[in-house]
């Protein structure tokens, strides 16, 4: 009559003869989903946060600076020559290669950058002679901004659209977003935020067509600038979003755990919010974060449009006037928003699915 | 030809073909095709679309709108072209081979994948068009290397799929060498998903191409590209504020019908690997043990390839317990397709072991 | 079989006093593909307070979609096209999403075939547990923790608190049944409908919930609906049986009845013979 099992991971496995029709979730966190392996065993591993830094971020911190420094070395094309221009004396060039540290082998080189990166310090411009970690942290919060008000229109106006359109499914709502989200996601959001330019400056005045005030300044002025550009570039990500959310929504409304939730007398609202839609979110907020590189690009055209003072004109400048250390920067910081969302987005899955949290 | 007939099943998906044909035509021989001279300048500067002669109108130096479309479309859609010729040489080639690698450069290669998709693809493409001296070759390899990793993540998931099916074990078990497997029977399997990876990389890339553009990377002025009208256009907002209508028309349109034609070779396979493959996979999934325990990459490869086109289930490899079936608007990557069907067998492979 | 059915005499069909639920002319329409078809004609039944009735019947039987019926989530377009179902002087064929909020787990609990998938994957049973005890009889956060733990306790899992906070997948099939039963029975409903709850469970949990039930039933005085198409598992636990064949109910009687051989219809018969239950065959039954 006892039940001796002691609950815990090693006890997942259920017994046989479920309905076939419900397989997806007999797997539980050890599921046939997994390979025997090494990656099964990593991704077991990074149910542990720590462990996940160390075998995800890490490993990708490191591989994708290596690239940068990789090429940057290969493309960059003797700066000590091109700044001290014609005139130069071998001697004085070289004395400048040296006080760079050109002159040192690839490895060194790499090691020593990578030393300084990691400690924030981005080195000194080639040509202009100023910090680049103090030029992007100027700057970084202009992006960083537009982003944000991206990633925030994306999943406000991308989760409120993809609910409504799920729980009204064959509607008028849910034909006008399935619509107008499939318009969006072939429109390039720089044009979005154009036609925007357009009409809420130039046509309707409500808005500024551009410019910046810092937000410590004056918070309501640097909204009224961040809402055009950051709208706009959230936009095509908020279909993506509503697309996604539509779909797992749909297919979670119908799982027989909202059933099990309705005969246990829960009201439509309770098993849509705090069932159905936590267990449908995953997806789309890994859509939201697979965005982040894409929406970091958005912000640096935004910039041109909106005659920002961003990350994107600094690289654009760096990158045209072949400033090493400037485009190592730009892509150094880059990738490390990148890293960082990637695991808060990763914690928020975590956290959406004790299952992980709890292995 | 099946598959072709049933890419095309839907007036939707026929209209995008169409579309698509004309943007390809006009990318070819767009500059012959253009009424008048793009960079010619005439008198009537922001001249309105159907006025002095000039169907789409002119821009602030009064050159032809419309002409200029045409002869930028080659620069705008074969530069895309370019970029996803890129990443699909450089990403499912290896895509298909690493699914026969060892354990450890197969981890260093997911890893380095990984690291790849952490560039901010227009920032690495700004980066790569200054420091090359070409900056349209460098900004095509740019972006065509980001693309990469969504090609081999597909092609290794498909191999990974295939490579442990039965026949394909046979073959091994009966003495054939790797690279006959991977050329007799891989290949001709993986081909089908790896054109949709292709379609929505297009669609991607002619985004991104004109984002270039835009920026003023790739072709120099005064030549034409959409993107690049599109610049131009927002320093004369003022003066002419519609004028971005029309390149962001030609530049919707072409990623429309890209995406439009993936969606469809997608429901395409989809119905074909319910009608045929199906026949072949079930007996295997019976016969337990064998079947493809497609891993972590596999979902995750085909969540890239959906998450980037809007498409299907974003987090394959979060194994959300409770995720509904991927596919976020109802489609089913073909891979899933194959051999993620409900209840094909996996399951019954854990009812037996 | 048990002293239970033994105390029991051959009072078959009619029940005494009022009945619970009283189901009368149900038809169930499916969608077809010329539009809706009947998949249950006309099926009627009464429960007893206290008493159990046995659904039997192949699967497609009908004997399922009666039993979803009765709980008002019926699957796809499905839809009652006729008949009343009474509980206790309410109408649940007609009854609107808000009234039904006032029967589900206050008048009628359920479990079914697959515990797991009717519970929500990805939160603790013991949190979906005090969720209902908070949102139907009003406890508290703490009250309702203890009151979890407290009818997991009842039905029979050790370690309670550590169940508690489980997740459904982490728990064996057995634990998740008796999980869903401690929801079903957390608001005291007088009816537990039990769709095919031990078909998924091997031999010896089978009858580990079987011998729950049963205890249940005599310790709260549930009435109990269970739709089996195990018959010898149904013959265990059922005062009554009900078999179905082809959306109708082609016999009923008590389970002393059909035990003693008293089965008249025979396809109820054959069941009793592939359940190895038919001791004595009564060959004048065949005649009547």
């Amino acid at each position: 009559m006892s039940t001796t099992t002691i609950p815990g991971p090693g006890t997942g496995s259920r017994p046989t003869g479920g309905r076939p029709a419900a397989p997806r979730r007999a797997g539980g966190p050890e599921g046939p989903r997994s390979s025997t392996g090494l990656l099964r065993q990593l991704r077991r591993r990074t149910a542990r946060p720590g462990r996940a830094l160390l075998l995800g971020v890490v490993p990708v911190a490191l591989i994708s600076t290596f690239i940068v420094f990789l090429m940057t070395y290969l493309a960059s094309a003797n700066p000590a020559a091109q700044k001290l221009g014609e005139n130069a004396t071998p001697e004085a060039i070289a004395r400048l290669n040296h006080s760079w540290g050109l002159d040192r082998g690839f490895f060194e080189q790499y090691v020593s950058w990578l030393g300084h990166a990691v400690t924030g310090d981005l080195g000194t411009s080639y040509f202009t002679d100023t910090s680049v970690g103090e030029a992007i942290a100027q700057r970084l919060p202009i992006d960083l901004a537009l982003t944000i008000v991206a990633i925030v229109t994306a999943i406000v106006l991308g989760f409120a659209a993809g609910t409504i359109a799920a729980v009204r499914r064959g509607g008028i709502v849910d034909r006008v977003v399935t619509l107008v989200a499939s318009v969006l996601i072939t429109i390039p959001e720089f044009w979005l935020a154009i036609m925007a330019v357009v009409l809420f400056s130039v046509t309707l005045g409500w808005l500024p067509s551009g410019g910046w005030v810092p937000f410590h300044q004056d918070p309501w002025q640097w909204l009224q600038h961040v809402l055009l550009p950051g709208v706009s570039l959230g936009l095509t990500v908020a279909a993506q979003v509503a697309r996604q959310l539509r779909g797992s929504l749909v297919s979670a409304l119908d799982e027989d755990y909202v059933v099990g939730a309705r005969v246990r007398g829960l009201s439509p609202r309770r098993i849509l919010f705090g069932h159905a839609l936590r267990n449908a979110a995953a997806p789309a907020i890994a859509t939201v974060g697979l965005a982040v590189p894409t929406l970091l690009g958005g912000a640096v055209i935004a910039e041109s449009i909106f005659g920002l003072p961003g990350l994107g004109q600094y690289a654009l400048n760096g990158a045209q006037s072949h400033d090493v250390p400037v485009i190592q920067g730009v892509l150094v910081a880059t990738i490390a928003i990148v890293l960082i969302s990637n695991v808060v987005v990763d914690a928020l899955l975590a956290r959406l699915r004790p299952a992980t949290r709890k292995a | 030809m099946d598959t072709f007939r049933r890419t095309f099943a839907t007036t939707y998906v026929r209209v995008a073909g169409v579309v698509l044909l004309l943007v390809l035509i006009v990318a070819v021989f767009g500059g012959a095709l253009a009424p008048d001279d793009p960079l010619g300048q005439g008198d009537a500067i922001f001249a309105h679309a159907g006025t002095s002669g000039h169907l789409l109108g002119t821009d602030y130096v009064g050159r032809d709108v419309l002409s200029r479309l045409l002869s930028g479309a080659g620069a705008s859609v074969l530069s895309a072209a370019a970029m996803v010729g890129v990443g699909l040489l450089l990403g499912a080639i290896p895509g298909v081979l690493s699914a026969f690698a060892g354990r450890w450069a197969e981890f260093g290669l997911l890893r380095f994948t990984d690291a790849m998709m952490a560039l901010p693809p227009i920032v690495f493409a700004i980066a790569i068009a200054g420091l090359f001296t070409n900056g349209q070759v460098g900004a095509i390899i740019a972006i065509g290397v980001l693309l990469a990793p969504r090609f081999f993540r597909i092609a290794r998931a498909e191999t990974l799929g295939f490579a442990h099916q039965q026949y394909v074990e046979a073959a091994t078990l009966l003495g054939a060498s790797r690279t006959w497997i991977v050329r007799r029977h891989i290949w001709r399997k993986v081909l089908p998903t790896i054109a949709v990876t292709t379609a929505t990389s297009a669609g991607y890339a002619v985004l991104a191409a004109a984002s270039l553009g835009f920026l003023g990377l790739g072709v120099q002025a005064p030549d034409p590209t959409w993107g690049g009208m599109l610049a131009a256009n927002v320093e004369h907002l003022a003066e002419d504020s519609w004028a971005p209508i029309w390149p962001g028309l030609f530049i919707a349109l072409t990623a429309w019908s890209l995406n439009a034609l993936a969606d469809g070779l997608r429901d395409g396979l989809a119905a074909e690997s319910g009608l045929v493959r199906g026949a072949v996979d079930d007996p295997d999934a019976l016969l337990a043990g064998v079947v493809p325990a497609a891993d972590d990459p596999h979902a995750r490869d085909l969540a890239a390839d959906g998450a980037a086109s809007g498409g299907p289930d974003g987090t394959g490899d979060r194994d959300h317990a409770a995720d509904p079936a991927p596919g976020g608007d109802g489609r089913v990557p073909v891979g899933a397709g194959a051999h993620g069907r409900p209840g094909a067998g996996r399951e019954g492979v854990r009812d037996v072991g | 079989m048990s002293a239970d059915l033994a105390t029991r005499p051959e009072a078959a069909a009619p029940v005494a006093g009022e009945p619970l639920l009283e189901v009368r002319g149900l038809r169930i329409a499916v969608p077809g593909a010329d539009g809706p078809v009947d998949a249950v004609h006309g099926v009627d039944l009464r429960i007893g307070r206290g008493e159990s009735l046995g659904l039997v019947g192949e699967s497609g039987s009908g004997k399922t979609l009666t039993c979803r019926a009765v709980l008002g989530v019926l699957p796809g377009r499905c839809t009652v096209a006729g008949g009343t179902i009474d509980l206790g002087g309410t109408d649940l064929a007609t009854l609107s999403a808000k009234g039904w909020r006032d029967v589900h787990a206050l008048r009628i609990g359920a479990v079914f075939q697959d515990p797991a998938s009717y519970l929500n994957p990805s939160q603790s049973v013991g949190r979906q547990l005090a969720e209902v005890l908070r949102i139907k009889t009003g406890l508290g956060r703490r009250a309702a923790k203890a009151r979890a733990i407290e009818l997991l306790t009842a039905v029979g899992l050790k370690r309670p608190e550590v169940v508690y906070d489980q997740i459904p997948a982490h728990l064996s099939g057995g634990m998740q049944q008796r999980a869903m039963l401690a929801i079903a029975i957390s608001c005291d409903p007088q009816l537990l409908i039990a769709d095919e709850p031990t078909t998924a469970l091997d031999v010896k949990t089978q009858a580990e919930i079987v011998a729950l039930l049963r205890g249940l039933r005599e310790s709260i005085g549930l009435s109990l609906l269970f739709v089996s198409h195990d018959l010898a598992v149904v013959t265990e636990l059922c005062d009554r049986i009900a078999v179905f064949q082809g959306g109708r109910i082609v016999e009923e009687a008590a389970t002393a009845d059909l035990l003693a051989g008293r089965a008249t219809h025979p396809y109820t018969r054959s069941l009793l013979r592939a359940a190895g239950l038919e001791t004595t065959v009564r060959e004048d039954a065949d005649v009547a």
